[in-house]
């Protein structure tokens, strides 16, 4: 094609194109808007294929390309919503995929309880079997914890405690569905380890007799910190299982498909460990008698069942 | 099987392709570096917010300040990158500051769903330190993606190094003595034209040594075929593509 063609096509469209990367810079209000947005594109589209006709240097079809990809994010990009559908979709959507995922949520409860299971029992048996796991240092720590009912922390460390429990544990969650990309592998340790170690801390303590008071401090937020990790790890299960058990589909199909599985077990899993960081820190360990502490603590179990199996059934 | 290249083309509804370039790691670790001290100055300023509030709240004042600071830290760590990306369609300050954006692998913007899975699986590509485990993958991945890209369908592009100026006239004009020797039709080939413009619209970027360099290795090819020489190899091109692409009144 002739260059000088090229030139004199850039040089009338330009104005053009440059109003268009200023108005795609701002988000779309309003139909008007949108239509003129689309109006814009349209002659964009043409303009595109006209430059790839005419030969335009390299550098310019960039431009170009840089500009159609922005305006194509504008148009055909999904509106980014805040507002409370949120809250909707907590209550609603995550419980539906807990039952959807009904098998592998099942899984992940086994792995994170039979290694619990174990470690109490080898606990409760002999003390030297608890020290293969947790440091006598770390067993000791646990004993003078509980030595005494835990019901005299200030309102002053009740609130640091949340934060602190907030940070930690979603931390813990989302590092043990991260590290399910590797086939799994790292959610089922992150499950048996976690599970091992809370078994071994309750065996010993039920040997030395805190039993009662390491109950009264957990049974507030147990139901909704420990569903919360069983739920990160069963969605760094679900994210293996795609990675490995693609089903006839490429990789990036099979993770394609297992994508609204996660986000919705993930977040799921993030909102429960935040609630229990509440409980936790603002509940747990304050000067309530023992028996609401428990009783409360029922009630949660069965709020969290109920939401699970319940949520968003029609 | 992709080819591997660092270009990928997207079809529209219009049925018209644009391109987007891959962003490569060194672009990508220098805007994660200038995201990194944004958010320890964040950090800090959160810290203050904290100790203000500390100081002035009496005996609920540490334990708000601890809140404040606990839950800043945690929001920094696993939320700054999500809400940037999800907010400002794909960019986080670090990426705007480098021209890199993250976009689905269909072209379109990412979301909120996109962002929270490539950023909560940084944990992931950040093992087992300074992001081995990501420099890994996207050395294998044809589209630079790192783990988290992969899982979130998305992939980190470059923009902005266009420009629309035309291709600058050669300087020095051609002289009457060059006049004289130029033949008076000169056919480049497509390619041949498309370097050339090339060099002419880089040359200030690249300083005249270089582009001599670059000019010797096209310039007898041209010269053989065309006729066209000049003083130097960089000379012999310009006046080739002058006379191809202007004609007789160059």
């Amino acid at each position: 094609m002739n260059p000088e063609d090229a030139e004199a096509f850039v040089r009338a469209r330009r104005s053009r194109w440059e109003a268009l990367a200023l108005q795609v810079r701002a988000p779309v209000r309003g139909a008007e808007e949108a239509s003129e947005l689309a109006r814009g594109w349209r002659a964009l589209c043409a303009d595109l294929a006209e430059a790839r006709r005419l030969d335009l240097a390299d550098d310019q079809i960039r431009w170009l390309d840089d500009l159609a990809g922005r305006v194509h994010d504008r148009l055909y990009g999904p509106r980014l919503r805040v507002g409370t559908q949120w809250i909707r979709w907590l209550r609603d959507e995550v419980p539906r995929e807990v039952r959807r995922s009904g098998a592998l949520v099942l899984w992940a409860h086994a792995l994170l309880y039979l290694p619990a299971v174990a470690g109490a029992l080898a606990a409760w048996q002999s003390p030297e079997l608890a020290e293969i796991l947790l440091s006598p240092q770390s067993l000791d720590q646990m004993e003078r914890m509980y030595a005494t009912p835990a019901n005299d922390r200030t309102a002053a460390d009740n609130l640091a405690m949340f934060g602190f429990y907030v940070m930690n544990n979603v931390g813990i969650a989302f590092r043990c569905f991260a590290t399910g990309v590797v086939g799994g592998l790292g959610s089922v340790f992150f499950l048996v380890y976690n599970g091992l170690v809370f078994g071994v801390v309750y065996g010993h303590l039920a040997r030395v007799g805190h039993l009662p008071n390491l109950l009264e401090f957990v049974s507030g937020h147990g139901a909704w910190e420990l569903t919360g990790i069983v739920l990160s790890g069963a969605a760094g299960l679900r994210l293996g299982l795609a990675i490995v058990w693609r089903k006839g589909r490429t990789l990036a199909g099979s993770l394609e498909a297992a994508t609204p599985s996660m986000v919705r077990l993930v977040a799921g899993a993030a909102a429960m460990i935040t609630v229990a960081a509440v409980i936790e820190g603002l509940w747990s360990a304050s000067p309530i008698p023992r028996p609401f502490k428990l009783g409360f603590g029922a009630v949660q179990v069965v709020v969290v069942l109920a939401w699970l199996m319940g949520g968003g059934r029609r | 099987m992709d080819p591997v290249d660092t270009v990928v083309a997207f079809e529209t509804p219009e049925r018209v392709v644009f391109r987007h370039r891959l962003a490569g790691p060194a672009p990508r670790a220098v805007a994660w570096l200038v995201d990194a001290l944004i958010q320890v100055l964040l950090g800090l300023m959160v810290m203050a917010v904290a100790l203000l509030a500390g100081i002035s709240l009496g005996e609920l004042g540490t334990g708000v300040a601890g809140a404040i600071a606990l839950l800043g830290v945690f929001m920094l760590q696993w939320g700054y990158a999500t809400v940037f990306e999800a907010w400002w369609r794909g960019q986080t300050p670090g990426k705007v500051a480098l021209g890199l954006r993250v976009v689905r692998r269909d072209g379109g913007p990412v979301g909120w769903r996109e962002a929270l899975l490539r950023n909560l699986l940084r944990a992931a590509d950040a093992l087992p330190s300074l992001y081995v485990v990501g420099l890994v993958t996207m050395a294998v991945d044809p589209r630079l993606r790192r783990l988290g890209d992969l899982v979130a369908g998305t992939m980190v592009v470059a923009e902005g190094r266009g420009h629309l100026e035309d291709t600058p006239a050669i300087d020095p004009p051609v002289t009457p003595a060059e006049r004289d020797v130029l033949p008076a039709r000169v056919r480049l080939l497509p390619e041949e034209r498309a370097v050339i413009a090339g060099l002419l619209r880089r040359a200030h970027a690249l300083g005249p040594l270089r582009v001599e360099e670059l000019a010797a290795r096209l310039a007898p090819q041209v010269e053989a075929r065309t006729g066209v020489t000049g003083q130097t190899a960089w000379r012999t091109l310009q006046l080739a593509w002058v006379r191809a692409v202007r004609g007789a009144d160059a």
